[in-house]
This record gives C-alpha cells, sequence and structure tokens, in this order.
C-alpha cells in the first residue's frame, strides 16, 4: 500500500466511526469535559482537511537524499488536530514520527497511531507514542522535534536542542478584523456575529487560531457585541463540563474588566460573554472559552495600543470587509503579521498545508533531506 | 450612612465577637456596600488591587499601604489603610480567639518579621500586634533581616523546652519547612504554631497533611495545635484553621465579621458543600476599601468555612501552547 493510499484509509476510518472512533471519543469526552458532540466535531475537524486531494498535494515524491530518522512531537493542549497534524505532516514528509501526548489530553494520539497501525501495519515502525520519561530522553537526541507549549517551555527546549533542528510553536493568539462594510445592516452584523462565533466556540479554549478579540470598525459596536452574545448563546457546539479551576480565570478576568469599566454583556451564568471595552481601552489578558473582548475603532486599528501582548504572536486573523485594507493594516503594524489571513468563521478550518507558526512542517522535514 | 459611622458598628461587633445572626450581618454589609458605592452582589475582584487604587478616601490619608509579597516582576496587590486601629482590633479579636485557647501559651517565638523590618506586609504589622500583646516571657524575633536566624530559634526552642512552659510559634509553612531542616527539639506540652501561607505557596509543593506531621517530628506538637492561618493583603479580617477551637474536620473558619462563601465561577452562586469554586469574602473590617472581594483563591465549601485552598491557574487552557510543563 502506498503512503498516499494509507493516509487516505485512516481517513477514512476515523470517518466511518467504528469501535476506535468511538472510543477516543468517549476518551476525549472524558479528559477534555467536551460533551460528545464537541468531542465529535474536533475529530471531525482535525481531518477535514486531509481531503484526497490534499494529501496527493502533500505526499509528494522526495527529490532524494536522506531524510531525518524521525521526528519528535511534543503535543499540547486538547485539540485532536495538534496530534493528527503533526503525524499526516511528518509521514507525508516520509519521517517516522513520535508523538508525546499533552498532560491535559493524553489519550487521542494513542487512540490515532493504533488507528494507523490497524489501517497500515506496514507503517507500524513509522508511528509511536512515547511517554513523557522517553520524550525528555529523545529530546536532546532527536534529529528534529517540533515541539508545542508555553514560551517557557519552548525555551527550556531550545536550550536542550542547541544545533539540532527544532520547530518550535510557543503560544499566539488570533483576532478578527470586522470593518465597516460587513456591517452595513442588521443582517449582515448577526452573519458577521455567527461567524465569529463559530471559531471561538470550538473547543472552548484559548488563544491558537480562537479569535477572542474582535476588532470592530464602528463608533458605536454595541449592537455588533449583542449580536455576538446571542450568536455565542445560540452556538451549536455544547459548553462543555469544566472543573472550577478552568473556569475561574474566566470569571475573574472579566470581573476585572468589568469593574476598570468595561461593558459586559452576558447572560446569568458566563461564558458566553462579551466584553465591550471603552474606546482605546487595552485588549486584557485573554480569559478564553466563549468570551470576546470586542474593540471599537474608526479608520485602521491602532495594533500597537489595543492589542500590545499580541507583538510578534499572532497565529490567525480573520477579516470582515475588505481584505485590501486589511493588508495595509499589516504593512502599518507588520509585528502582528498573521501565519493565517482568512475570512470569518474560517480561522479553525486551516488547510492541511497551512503554516503553523510559520512553518509548512512537511515542506520543511523534505527539505531536510534534500539538503543533505 | 456615613463611613465613619459604619466603622465605629464594625468596630463593637468585633468586640462583642458579632454580628450574632446572618441579617445583622447582611444589614451591615449591605449599608458598608451602599455607602462604598458598589453593590454587595458585584464584589471587587482581587486583580483589581493591582490595577488601580481601591479606596473610598483619597491615598494621602492612608495610615499603612500593605502590598502582596508578589514574585518577580508580578505586579503586586496594593491595600490602602485608613484605620489601623481597625485592623488591630480584628486581626487580634480573631488571632485570640482561635489561637490562645486554654493552656495559654507564655512565650511567642516569631520567624515572620515584625512591621518595622516590613512596613508594607499586612502579616508582619499582625505580628507587631501579637508581640505587643504582653507575654509572661519575652518574645523572641527569628529573624535577621530578610534571613531566618535559625541559631537564635534554636536556642529559644532550648530554652523553651528546658522551661516547660507552653509557647506559640508564628511562621509562614515555607519558614517552618526551613526551620524543620535543623535538628528538632520538642516543645512543652500545650505548645502550638500558627502557620500561613502555606496555600499559597509557589513554587514548592506543600501538603498539608505532610506538613502537620512534621510539626509532630521536629516539634513534638500534636496535630490539633498546628493551627493555620487564612490572610490576604485585600483583607483586614482572617479565617482559622484551629482544631481545638473548631472541632470537627480540618477547615478554615472565619471570624465572624468575614463571610466567606465558595461560588461557582460560572454562576457566581454558591457551590454545594463539598464542591470546589472561587472564594469571595465579605470582610466588614474593610470598610473603607471593598467589603465584599472576590479572590483568585479556589476552595472547597464546607457547612461553616472552607478547606483544601489553592490558587487559582491565573490562565485558562490555552490552544496548543498549554504549559507543556505540566506534562
Amino acid at each position: 500500500m502506498s503512503l498516499e493510499e494509507a493516509l487516505c484509509r485512516l481517513v477514512q476510518a476515523w470517518h466511518d466511526a467504528g469501535p476506535r472512533v468511538e472510543a477516543a471519543q468517549q476518551d476525549l469526552c472524558l479528559s477534555t469535559g467536551w460533551p460528545e458532540a464537541h468531542a465529535r466535531e474536533a475529530i471531525r475537524r482535525a481531518f477535514a482537511p486531509f481531503t484526497p486531494a490534499a494529501i496527493r498535494r502533500l505526499v509528494r515524491p522526495g527529490r532524494g537524499g536522506q531524510r531525518p530518522e524521525y521526528l519528535l512531537a511534543i503535543l499540547a493542549g486538547r485539540v485532536p488536530a495538534v496530534a493528527v497534524n503533526a503525524l499526516f505532516w511528518s509521514l507525508a514528509a516520509g519521517v517516522p514520527v513520535r508523538l508525546k501526548s499533552p498532560a491535559i489530553e493524553p489519550t487521542f494520539a494513542r487512540h490515532l497511531v493504533r488507528s494507523l497501525w490497524e489501517v497500515a501495519p506496514e507503517l507500524q515502525a513509522f508511528a509511536s507514542v512515547v511517554s513523557r520519561a522517553e520524550a525528555e530522553a529523545l529530546l536532546p537526541l532527536a534529529p528534529v522535534c517540533l515541539a508545542y507549549g508555553s514560551d517557557l517551555t519552548m525555551a527550556q527546549v531550545a536550550d536542550k536542542r542547541k544545533g539540532l533542528l527544532t520547530i518550535l510553536g510557543g503560544h499566539r493568539e488570533s483576532f478578527a478584523v470586522i470593518y465597516q462594510e460587513a456591517l452595513t445592516s442588521r443582517s449582515r452584523i448577526g452573519q458577521a456575529a455567527r461567524l465569529v462565533a463559530e471559531d471561538v466556540a470550538i473547543y472552548d479554549q484559548s488563544g491558537c487560531l480562537s479569535p477572542h478579540y474582535c476588532l470592530v470598525e464602528a463608533k458605536e459596536a454595541r449592537p455588533f457585541a449583542e449580536a455576538l452574545l446571542d450568536a455565542l448563546a445560540k452556538n451549536p457546539i455544547p459548553f462543555g463540563t469544566y472543573p472550577a479551576a478552568q473556569l475561574a480565570p474566566v470569571r475573574l478576568r472579566v470581573e476585572e474588566a468589568r469593574f476598570m469599566g468595561a461593558l459586559v454583556l452576558s447572560g446569568p451564568a458566563i461564558p458566553p460573554a462579551v466584553v465591550l471595552l471603552k474606546e482605546d481601552m487595552p485588549a486584557l489578558e485573554g480569559p478564553g472559552f466563549r468570551v470576546v473582548q470586542v474593540m471599537p475603532f474608526v479608520g485602521q486599528p491602532d495594533l500597537d495600543a489595543l492589542l500590545p501582548r499580541l507583538r510578534h504572536k499572532v497565529q490567525g486573523v480573520a477579516v470582515g470587509g475588505d481584505r485590501g485594507r486589511l493588508s495595509a493594516l499589516f504593512d502599518l503594524y507588520p509585528a502582528f503579521r498573521p501565519c493565517r489571513v482568512c475570512g470569518l468563521g474560517r480561522l479553525q478550518r486551516p488547510p492541511a498545508l497551512w503554516p503553523e507558526n510559520g512553518v509548512v512542517v512537511t515542506r520543511f522535514l523534505a527539505r531536510q533531506g534534500c539538503e543533505r | 450612612m456615613e463611613l465613619l459611622e459604619l466603622a465605629k458598628e464594625v468596630a463593637s461587633c468585633i468586640q462583642a465577637w458579632g454580628p450574632k445572626t446572618d441579617e445583622e450581618f447582611l444589614s451591615l454589609a449591605q449599608a458598608i456596600a451602599e455607602a462604598q458605592g458598589r453593590p454587595l452582589r458585584e464584589p471587587v475582584p482581587e486583580g483589581a488591587f493591582k490595577l488601580m487604587s481601591v479606596a473610598c478616601f483619597p491615598p494621602s490619608k492612608a495610615e499603612a499601604v500593605f502590598l502582596s509579597s508578589g514574585t518577580t516582576g508580578a505586579t503586586r496587590s496594593r491595600h490602602l489603610i485608613h484605620d489601623l486601629a481597625l485592623y488591630r482590633l480584628s486581626a487580634m479579636a480573631g488571632f485570640r480567639h482561635f489561637c490562645l485557647y486554654p493552656p495559654m501559651p507564655r512565650q511567642v517565638i516569631t520567624l515572620i518579621p515584625e512591621a518595622s523590618k516590613r512596613p508594607q506586609s499586612s502579616l508582619s504589622h499582625m505580628v507587631s500586634f501579637i508581640l505587643e500583646e504582653g507575654w509572661e516571657r519575652p518574645p523572641v524575633i527569628g529573624r535577621e533581616g530578610e534571613r531566618l536566624a535559625l541559631e537564635k530559634v534554636e536556642s529559644a526552642l532550648l530554652l523553651a523546652h528546658s522551661s516547660d512552659l507552653p509557647v506559640l510559634l508564628l511562621g509562614t509553612t515555607l519558614d517552618f519547612l526551613a526551620l524543620f531542616e535543623g535538628v528538632p527539639c520538642p516543645l512543652p506540652p500545650g505548645s502550638r504554631i500558627m502557620h500561613t501561607g502555606g496555600a499559597k505557596a509557589r513554587g514548592k509543593e506543600v501538603d498539608r497533611q505532610e506538613f502537620i506531621a512534621q510539626v509532630g517530628e521536629y516539634l513534638g506538637i500534636p496535630p490539633d495545635d498546628v493551627v493555620e492561618e487564612y490572610g490576604m493583603t485585600e483583607l483586614l479580617s482572617q479565617a482559622y484553621d484551629a482544631p481545638r477551637v473548631s472541632g470537627g474536620k480540618r477547615r478554615f473558619v472565619p471570624v465572624p465579621w468575614m463571610r466567606s462563601k465558595v461560588l461557582d465561577p460560572r454562576t457566581m452562586e454558591e457551590v454545594a458543600l463539598g464542591e470546589e469554586g472561587l472564594l469571595c469574602h465579605h470582610d466588614l473590617a474593610n470598610v473603607y476599601t471593598a467589603v465584599a472581594i472576590l479572590t483568585e483563591d479556589l476552595a472547597v465549601r464546607a457547612e461553616d468555612g472552607f478547606f483544601s485552598v489553592r490558587r487559582a491557574p491565573t490562565a485558562s487552557p490555552r490552544g496548543c501552547s498549554q504549559e507543556a510543563a505540566e506534562s
């Protein structure tokens, strides 16, 4: 079986929802607190970019040269797409992968690797899951390492891998810019709000491709903020059962914003909540989950003033309205240029070859072979 | 009603170990909240004390400024104190009730510096109040500058051991752990310790059961005489885990002029008994700043207090960059 065929079969196996998929879904629910429908959607989205055509583009015949012996992928967060991407990107480049599961969600990577073994036993040596201790031992040895984590963790990884090929995925955040041409009527405001809510609700996380800041070109942003609260409340992706420890920072940041004079729109329970900041008030540390900070602006937003924490840390930007104006915005503020630009509601649907953290991993790995 | 009048009423309550009923407490809390211009149901988040001055009086009129300890580079909480006497009254009434049960300790040994050495520490002010209590034997301050004076403390402990008179040791949980690295010195019966900050110790995991066992091994003090104090820079009143006074399962019980609620962070409603949530205190002694404070502490609700206190994580789970160090 060719590699391309094996990867296509793997995607099909996860679409077909057999016992392996059901078990993975249940484990994911237990470890993340997501309801079943949320876990199912998260898994669906993880494999969605890997269509047969996308896999064909990924698995291009090598141009010779010896590929790295293996990739050590240190995963983080609870989103299954992170494990799926690492596996597909690595295998497509012809590089075996060793996955280290995140502590917060230790189950999915194991199911993923076993499912690969089931559909393509000949690839057994190409994918495995390593324990924390094994990963620590491999860290200074692995020919290539793809690591996700906090900035502190990234610094530690970089320190242990001086002179070795390493792709670091530190903390990045995303935001939406909605120009006035996307807000010309009540229905367009509602539509923009629904699309932003879609990207916010999935995964109930903070950062990465979840747009927790909305820059809105309007003197009066309240109609958009109200529409967004409504859209978040009605979003079909069910909110999970999260422990108090995870929701505590959400409540604390919301109450701090309220105390500082921001308008907090919410129902009796948060999340969801929309925090409408006063004009020129910089974004507060994002509490994540379904809490969005809305910032009004006129003309072009002053990114240095509104999002100072996001300098050189932008993963994605979703735009409503004129994309040309967005390009001009990044010419003004190059430190905020994102890895991914897309329309509203598309942030959490990145394609198979997107430059996460600025790197297309498959191409990076393939290039190593050519350069040897 | 004016804040000054309310402060007098609070002082009377404290002197009478009250308020005696929930209605009395609520009525006074609401009057204070109204005078402060903020509804009782909207507690001031702890973080607000880092972001701005929280006070109902001109900051220039502050008798003291308490700062939280804070880690390097972190913004520290700032609590402006309008009436140090009210803090003294509140802190000492709670201390006497929960720590000075019979047999009365005859001497105090503190591992915490007094207020003259750390004027911006609310805990050091409390220690100074305690040192001024009029002890039978002269108090010992086991601190030289910022350093623990371990030899001095060990000498004091040996003297206490030979005198056979019960002593009270005060210290932060981390101070005690440093002390326990030395030679064990059993103290006379009736001795006790009051430690604080264990729940909030950063960078070092402190297991309560293990700590209590270490107190027994090093000082010969039984578990029931290990008293833990819960306080924070932003509060002028405290809660105590004092088994000999409160009885029953170990838990923090606040003084009657402070009510502590454990809230569901989603709804801000009280959680059921045994469930974890965010700690919110209504402290009547905070008459000049914020009577209701939403802390960054998580705790489990008990019938008349709370237990298993820990700091809430500062941020929600992140996308691909969830702290890999946790793994």
